[in-house]
């Protein structure tokens, strides 16, 4: 019987005590702190050899038809830009045309790949764009824009197809391999569906050139995104108007940021506002207002767009709806001469540009028939918003007058050194926007001095550069920045681009 | 007639032999003590009515020098009629016995050596020995078998020869032979005597009247053989004499060839130990063969000389003599019926058709194929950790220590797990990647049969056994791990049981023990984070067993169970340590999955859900499988986990409440071996031994879990068995169908979903490349393809296949737990950097280098949509590589280059032959294996019925546990002499000095 409660004792301690550790042990797992998953696999890192440096110029402005507008159905190339390019070292770089397989007749200018090599530093960097003034009966204005390296996915937030505006798409392939194209265009009625737009094939070393008015005839609106696949493209866009018999402006537009929740446009220059408001009453004239073109590419978007003039005097502030796929102009009022940038703040990616024009009198030797008989102002060559047009106050159009169009395209942010050169054009002017919260320190070298200027969170700054010059742009912080050129019916306007991503380090593993 | 007394030690056994010479009825006339003893040596000698002379001699004497330093003090024999009988101090005559044996040899003057009978000291009426004789083949037989003395061998009268104990000899005969066989120390001595007097001439003769005692194996002997002498010892006495003999007595033609083949018939011989289960004996076959060998030649010489001197018959006079083969054939069937019967003691019969289990595998059976149906005739297993394996030559040589073909190559050790995938892909050696098909498809029902087994060893009860086998099928881990294609912890899991099972036997029998060491080597190779856990219930039990002494007898057999488990990866682990990888020998062999990519959760899974998922059973916290089936479709993890808990909650509970009920040391032992495997799992969760990709992984928790179920499920078992009452019954019943109950509910849902295609383990191909690669690869199997996969972050893995991809065996844990600099050595993780972005860089040389013609970029995932995108356009832009197509395995780009041929040959080096070191590991673990093999077949029974062992029959002299009659041991006469033998020996008996 004792024994019996022995036994039984025994086994009841036994049982409790291994209850006991089971216990102790699970509780211990549980408590266990979790290992530091911080630390991953070790990898190699490797920054790739960096290739020689390549900026592609899109080449002379291009139409369909030649002068006499013949041969409508054929592309012809007119006039030869002028490139400038070059480091902050050395001006000038190695120039390389490119075949343009689809121009039939120039006057000797083509597309062009800049090359240099590869960059160790940033006074290394190389910065290439080109201007070419156009001055004929069905185009006339300034086209100025920066030649970039290529991207795989480009958007082009410009160009209208309707009467008596022709747009022109210029794909060119800078690399040894083909590359095959995808275009995706929108208007404002929303995608457009249409044979060809796919699988387009820039054969190497080549710039293929194709009207857009071929997809998508009489659109007012327009936005294009360009895929490429193989060797990447440079994609440019020109636009060129002409209302009536008179050319309403040229513009050849590179590649706006991608679709993003915020975006900033800087620097939007306008000049003679007053001359422009007039002449957009007119018909026919309505696209020389200013407008901010909007695409939300793939989901419905409402968006809050600021307009910001100098010395931060607040502007309007808009709300618009976006409906997706569907490219929507919003007038921007009358706005005054000056500088301002524009904030968009959209609950969906959207794409942005905008658009100004510049009105100025005819030419002082045209005779033109003046309704007013206020003497046609002074026209100096660039200097800006120095340019005054003629009172009107009346809302018919002077013949004569020289219009020009400028695309503005969104900027993104530049925290890294980026070198840019300004074309042979009027009056360029620098824009810097500082749109986020802390201030940023700007260093800008070039032209042969160096400056440095200090923004405050929100605030821009215009500085005056040389023509032709080579310019480095050293930021603390994220800023954004433009290039403007103003003259006598004369405008356009480049962002500030960093250098291609490509060939950023990666890592390696196992 | 002079008795010639040899005592070593003798203590009782002397005084007993003395009285019994005092007593007897024909005194004899004089008596030679000769005193060979070491410990103690006799001061006095009782009166005894004749003379007696005491002689000392050296205590390394063996019997037959102390005879004949007897025979040198005695005046040299003068007649024919003058006799000597030989004795041991254990061989005490009966009162009769020297009167019948002189009555005898009256009588048959050609009588030169007469022999008692010699009966047994414990129990006088039982034999012990009754003349020798030789086989045809030479072997030394003994004529009489131990039993009770029936006069059944009375009739027998010319033999061989007689024992050495109690013979009586001619002294005349003595002195012209030369005495014992020097090179005859302990064994077949008389033997040798007598066969050389009979070719002299002369009879030897037994006579049946006279009886002498012998006290067998605990005689006092000599210092060379005596109760101390271990079954091995004797076993090399006896075969070093059989082997001396043959040398002396072969023909002189013949001695070069018998004396070459002691060497080979000593290997020989020793495998034969081995299959017999008598691992001790194998150095006795060898020490025995060099001895002879190399020890002995000038004895044989001089045996060999006094042989031909002496001898004047032909060998021929023996003939009738021998034991005829058909006794012998008699004797050992015999032998084969005692033994078989003796070795079955004490186990749970199986019983395995009428206890069910023949059901269960049934069940399992068709469970299994339904649930892997599609798998059915497929040539491989696709699954996120699954490869197919590289034909049989190629899977062979990727064993031991040699080139390893990944990155951008090494030499290095294989994985042990190499040699499972080898002897796997063996069984279809025509496709190997269909082991692992067949392995599938029979996955359940073998896991079925495993848990089973190993249940009828722990209970009789026939529904506790299914109970078990029905837990043990359906453990998570192994379901998990066949969804995964985690094929070493499916090995892992199906060899546990019968590891187990071995070891419950593993103290008893050589066999067990070897086998569980075998299983332990292919559990360890398939799963080596059990190393730990299993490492250390090994030393718990070798030293508690040790410990305890008698109740721990047979520890000894538990030592060399690490052996080859520690043979095969004893080159891995120097090679880690080498490299700075230590804990890389515990990481799981074959493909690494990123855990994240799994179940979700990285290693930072929260420590409290997966805690309680281990507890269920569930190597996955989030357990996103069992979740998203079927049932729990609407389930949120948390809920699908507590789930999981309370289906598993029975059987935990009654593991727990195992201790309290009787039987508890067993379930007691059965929750370690679960707290190890508890404690093995949360370790492995939280230790990152080696990396796949951007993330550090550890050892997939699996296998501990497969322990930490077998201990669960072992204390269930254990705790429900205990009990013989009508309640006890149908407790048991009740609570084991509730256990089983809740086993198949928490695993119904991961059965349904992969039955009804849900499962990741899909019929795949015997390729992992693209078919262009692999027509390629078809007329150059060397050529490389440059595998590239987006990591999250900004990160890429790079690797090589070479031929039609990746294979399993090819896999190294070296590779997978080096840093990725050494893994990857610098030229290849530069290629990869840079043909993943736009630059300057000229691949061609490291194409060429590393001979690669093809880049395939894998599919991307969300993380890795913008390093994927990356490399794609990097690629496409790049003049060198032609796009070529976008299969399910990745988008594919050719090498320009490829058309002109790649000159250099593929990195390549000596494979697993090829190095002296590779020969020397492979040699070693090959011989360690086979060796273990040998010793873990099933032949003890075979043996047995071959070839009887020759002692087995004769008992240490004494039959069962009776002590020796005079009371006292032989310990307790090495005291100091106190009266407590006094009452036995007689007044004035020998006293005994220290």
């Amino acid at each position: 019987m004792a024994s019996d409660l022995l036994r039984i004792t025994g086994r009841i301690a036994t049982g409790l005590l291994t209850a006991g550790t089971a216990t102790v042990l699970v509780l211990g797992a549980a408590l266990l702190p979790p290992p530091d998953s911080a630390n991953g696999a070790s990898g190699v890192p490797v920054s790739p050899t960096a290739a020689q440096q390549e900026r592609v110029c899109a080449g002379p402005l291009v139409r369909l038809g030649d002068e006499l507008g013949q041969q409508a159905t054929e592309v012809g190339s007119f006039g030869k830009p002028r490139l400038s390019g070059g480091t902050i070292e050395k001006k000038g770089a190695k120039v390389t045309g490119l075949k343009d397989t689809d121009v039939t007749s120039d006057d000797g200018g083509t597309s062009s790949v800049v090359t240099a090599p590869a960059a160790e530093s940033p006074s290394t960097l190389l910065g290439v764009s080109q201007a070419q003034v156009a001055a004929t009966s069905d185009a006339a204005g300034l086209a100025a824009a920066e030649c970039t390296e290529g991207a795989a996915l480009s958007w082009l937030v410009a160009g209208a197809t309707d009467t008596g505006r022709s747009t022109m798409l210029l794909l060119a392939n800078p690399t040894r391999v083909p590359a095959v194209v995808d275009l995706r265009l929108y208007t404002a009625d929303g995608p457009v569906l249409a044979p060809g737009l796919s699988d387009i094939v820039v054969p190497a070393r080549a710039q293929r050139i194709l009207s857009v008015a071929g997809f998508a005839p009489g659109q007012a609106q327009l936005a294009v995104s360009v895929t490429s696949r193989g060797g990447i493209i440079s994609a440019s866009l020109q636009q060129s108007i002409v209302r009536g018999l008179e050319p309403g402006g040229i513009d050849l537009v590179g590649r706006t940021t991608e679709p993003a929740l915020e975006q900033i446009i800087p620097g939007v220059r306008i000049t003679t506002s007053d001359a422009a408001e007039a002449r957009a009453q007119v018909g026919g004239s309505q696209d020389v207002e200013t407008v901010l073109r909007l695409l939300a590419p793939d989901a419905n978007a409402s968006v809050t767009i600021g307009v910001t003039g100098a010395d931060g005097a607040e502007g309007t502030s808009l709300k618009v709806d976006a409906h997706a796929g569907q490219v929507l102009d919003v007038p921007l009022g009358p706005l005054a001469d000056g500088y301002y940038s524009i904030s968009l703040s959209s609950t969906a990616p959207v794409v942005a540009s905008a658009r100004a024009s510049t009105v100025a009198p005819p030419a002082a030797d045209t005779t033109a028939d003046v309704v007013f008989g206020e003497t046609p102002a002074a026209t100096s060559d660039g200097i800006g918003f120095d340019v005054v047009g003629p009172s009107t106050t009346d809302s018919s159009a002077q013949t004569g007058e020289r219009i020009d169009l400028a695309w503005f395209a969104a900027a993104g942010p530049l925290a890294d050194p980026a070198v840019f050169v300004t074309a042979r054009a009027a009056s360029p002017r620098l824009s810097l926007t500082n749109s986020g919260d802390s201030p940023a320190a700007v260093k800008l070298t070039g032209n042969g001095d160096e400056q440095t200027l200090e923004l405050a969170a929100g605030e821009s700054v215009q500085v005056k550069l040389g023509k032709e010059k080579v310019y480095l742009l050293e930021p603390s912080a994220p800023v954004e920045a433009s290039v403007s050129y103003a003259g006598a019916g004369a405008l356009a306007s480049h962002p500030v681009r960093a250098a291609s991503p490509l060939a950023a380090p990666i890592t390696v593993y196992r | 007639m002079t008795v010639l007394l040899v005592t070593h030690d003798g203590g009782v056994y002397l005084d007993r032999t003395l009285e019994a010479l005092a007593a007897q009825t024909r005194t004899p006339d004089r008596l030679v003590v000769v005193d060979i003893g070491s410990r103690q040596r006799v001061t006095e000698l009782p009166a005894v009515g004749f003379p007696v002379q005491h002689l000392a001699g050296p205590p390394s004497s063996t019997f037959g020098e102390a005879i004949t330093l007897a025979v040198r003090s005695l005046a040299p024999a003068s007649s024919d009629d003058q006799w000597l009988w030989l004795l041991s101090a254990d061989n005490a005559p009966e009162a009769g016995a020297l009167a019948a044996m002189l009555a005898a040899v009256e009588i048959s003057p050609s009588v030169a050596v007469a022999g008692p009978k010699l009966m047994q000291w414990a129990d006088p009426q039982y034999l012990y020995s009754y003349g020798e004789t030789l086989t045809p083949l030479g072997t030394s037989v003994e004529l009489a078998e131990p039993l009770l003395d029936q006069a059944q061998y009375d009739r027998e009268s010319d033999v061989t020869a007689v024992s050495s104990a109690g013979m009586l000899v001619r002294h005349r005969l003595w002195e012209q032979l030369g005495g014992f066989d020097r090179g005859l120390p302990a064994m077949d001595d008389a033997l040798d005597f007598c066969i050389r007097a009979r070719l002299a001439g002369h009879r030897v003769s037994l006579v049946p009247d006279a009886r002498v005692l012998s006290a067998g194996r605990r005689a006092p002997g000599t210092a060379v053989i005596g109760p101390r002498t271990s079954r091995a010892k004797r076993e090399r006495l006896t075969r070093t004499a059989q082997l001396h003999r043959r040398l002396v007595y072969a023909p002189a033609l013949a001695l070069p060839l018998h004396w070459l083949s002691l060497l080979p018939l000593a290997v020989l011989r020793a495998l034969g130990q081995l299959l017999r289960k008598q691992p001790g004996s194998v150095v006795g076959e060898f020490a025995a063969a060099f001895a002879v060998a190399f020890g002995h030649p000038g004895r044989v010489v001089a045996s060999r000389r006094r042989l031909a001197q002496t001898r004047k018959l032909s060998w021929s006079a023996l003939a009738q003599l021998r034991l005829p083969w058909a006794e012998i054939r008699r004797r050992r069937s015999l032998a084969r019926e005692e033994t078989s019967s003796a070795r079955r003691a004490g186990r749970h019969e199986i019983r395995f058709v009428a206890s069910g289990g023949a059901a269960v595998v049934l069940v399992a059976g068709v469970v299994g194929l339904l649930v892997h149906l599609p798998l059915f005739g497929a040539p491989a297993v696709a699954a996120p950790a699954l490869l197919p394996l590289n034909d049989i030559g190629t899977l062979w040589s990727q064993v031991g220590f040699g080139w390893r073909a990944l990155g951008a190559g090494f030499a290095g050790a294989a994985d042990p797990f190499v040699w499972v995938l080898a002897l796997l892909g063996s069984l279809t050696f025509w496709s190997p990647s269909a082991s692992i098909v067949v392995l599938y498809l029979l996955a359940l029902p073998l896991a079925a049969l495993a848990g089973w087994f190993a249940a009828a060893r722990l209970t009789a009860s026939p529904w506790l056994r299914v109970v078990a086998a029905v837990g043990w099928t359906l453990a998570p881990s192994f379901l998990f791990a066949l969804d995964q294609g985690r094929l070493g912890a499916i090995v892992a899991h199906l060899l546990l049981p019968w590891l187990f099972f071995a070891l419950t036997t593993a103290r008893r029998s050589w066999e067990a023990s070897a086998a569980a060491g075998l299983l332990g080597a292919a559990v360890l190779a398939s799963a080596p984070s059990l190393w730990p856990a299993l490492l250390a219930l090994w030393l718990i039990v070798t030293i508690s067993l040790a410990a305890a002494g008698r109740r721990g007898r047979g520890w000894h057999r538990l030592v060399p169970l690490p052996l080859p488990a520690a043979v095969l990866f004893l080159p891995l682990a120097l090679q880690h340590l080498v490299q700075g990888t230590p804990l890389g020998v515990l990481a799981d062999p074959g493909i690494l999955l990123s855990q994240a990519g799994t179940a979700g959760e990285g290693l930072a899974a929260p420590p409290l859900g997966q805690t309680l998922a281990f507890l269920a059973g569930l190597p996955e916290a989030t357990a996103a499988a069992w979740s998203a089936s079927a049932v729990g479709s609407g389930l949120s993890p948390a809920a699908g986990l507590a789930l999981a808990i309370v289906l598993a909650a029975p059987l935990l509970v009654l593991a727990l409440a195992a201790p309290f009920l009787r039987g508890a040391p067993k379930a007691v032992a059965a929750l370690v071996v679960a707290a190890l495997g508890f404690a093995t799992a949360v370790l492995a969760a939280r230790l990152p031994v080696a990396s796949v990709g951007a993330d550090a992984v550890g050892p997939w928790p699996g296998p501990g879990l497969s322990l930490l179920w077998l201990g669960l499920l072992a204390a269930v078992v254990f705790g429900l068995s205990a009990g013989e009452l009508a309640l006890a019954r149908v407790l048991r019943g009740a609570l084991g169908a509730v256990v089983a109950v809740g086993v198949v509910a928490a695993a119904a849902p991961l059965l349904v979903s992969a039955a009804l295609g849900g499962s990741h383990a899909v019929p795949g191909a015997e390729r992992t490349v693209p078919a262009l690669v692999a027509a390629q690869a078809a007329s150059d199997p060397t050529l490389g393809t440059l595998v590239l996969s987006g990591e999250h972050g900004n990160g890429l893995t790079a690797g090589i296949e070479r031929g039609t991809g990746a294979k399993l065996d090819d896999q190294s844990t070296l590779f997978n737990a080096a840093p990725a600099d050494v893994a990857l050595g610098d030229s290849l993780a530069v290629l990869a950097g840079n043909l993943a972005s736009r630059g300057g860089y000229n691949p061609v040389p490291a194409l060429e280098a590393q001979r690669i013609g093809f880049v395939l970029l894998t599919p991307a995932t969300r993380e890795s949509r913008a390093v994927h995108d990356r490399v794609t356009a990097a690629l496409d832009g790049n003049p060198l590589f032609a796009p070529v197509t976008r299969t399910a395995h990745g988008t594919l780009w050719r090498y320009t280059g490829l058309d002109a041929g790649l000159p250099t040959a593929a990195p390549a080096g000596p494979d697993n032959l090829g190095t002296p070191f590779g020969l020397g590991v492979l040699g070693v673990q090959l011989l360690v294996l086979i060796l273990t093999l040998l010793l873990a077949l099933p032949t003890a029974g075979l043996a047995e019925s071959v070839r009887p062992e020759r002692e087995a029959r004769r008992g240490s002299g004494v039959r069962g546990t009776r002590a020796v009659a005079p009371a006292g041991s032989l310990a307790a006469s090495s005291r100091p002499s106190t009266g407590a033998h006094a009452a036995v020996a007689t007044p004035g008996g020998a006293r005994h000095g220290e």
